[in-house]
């Protein structure tokens, strides 16, 4: 008997992004137990991904609405540069950060 | 500001037509998204960058943008399918890969004119042979919650399906 293991597709397109899930098998039909295996493991890449991207979306949101309060630290180039490090620090996944200024 | 540096970058970016149009958005009420992936001159490699909007009391005060590289994506991914005994990755759009785990290794060259490697740059055989059939090909068992189409790589029959 083959081995059998899971492959999955991440996919983003311009629209956002979507999930694909591929299996190797080697039977002649898609076996149903693999469909729920396969399933499970979509969850499991969701959630992966939730967990690797979430903290840079909620680190993010955190700095602006804290610069929000504080707009006199955004004209602060030592506090701003501050601030964005120990951002940096909480998100190893993060290779850069930047402020952009309206203007 | 980099991860790796304690030197603060002061850059004027008022003449990139896409930080421009980011900015322009989020003046006029957009809210935080995902950019496209492009390459950075500063960190040379292609990265994503996560637009968030500041605002003061309903007046839009600028953006902070952290990034990712596409190289620690692919690290990511490379240990997601260790640990879940999986193959993933991570296109953009149909035809061009921004994450999958071999390219964490720094095999390909990314530059300003090629920011992603094609499917068929990537070096995987399945990558390569995605979309060689129609992906509303009959299953016998479609997943749940997703689209499913099959290939076939090296006579082995390849189940992918998904929401696209």
């Amino acid at each position: 008997m083959r081995a059998r293991r899971l492959s999955i597709l991440m996919m983003a397109i311009a629209v956002g992004s979507v999930l694909a899930i591929g299996i190797i098998y080697g039977g002649r039909n898609l076996a149903m137990q693999l469909r729920d295996r396969a399933d499970t493991r979509v969850g499991a890449v969701n959630e992966r991904l939730d967990r690797h991207l979430g903290p840079v979306e909620s680190q993010a949101a955190f700095l602006a609405d804290w610069a929000g309060h504080h707009p006199d630290v955004l004209e602060n180039p030592a506090r701003l540069a501050e601030a964005m490090r120990m951002s940096l620090a909480a998100l190893p996944q993060v290779a850069a950060m930047a402020y952009v200024a309206p203007d | 500001m980099l991860r790796n540096s304690d030197e603060v970058f002061v850059e004027d970016w008022s003449s990139r037509p896409e930080i421009a149009a980011a900015m322009a958005a989020m003046s006029n009420g957009a809210s935080a998204q995902w950019s496209p992936p492009f390459f950075s001159v500063a960190i040379h490699e292609t990265i994503v960058s996560y637009r968030q909007p500041i605002r003061a009391e309903g007046q839009f005060m600028g953006a902070f943008i952290p990034a990712l590289t596409v190289n620690e994506m692919s690290s990511y991914l490379a240990r997601l399918s260790d640990d879940l005994d999986i193959d993933a990755f991570i296109l953009y759009g149909r035809d061009h890969v921004l994450a999958e785990p071999t390219m964490s290794t720094g095999k390909f060259a990314y530059s300003a004119a090629n920011p992603l490697p094609t499917l068929a740059e990537a070096g995987n055989p399945i990558l390569a042979r995605i979309w060689d059939q129609d992906r509303r090909s009959r299953l016998s068992a479609p997943l749940k919650n997703a689209e499913a189409h099959y290939v076939v790589v090296d006579d082995v029959p390849i189940v992918l399906g998904g929401d696209y």
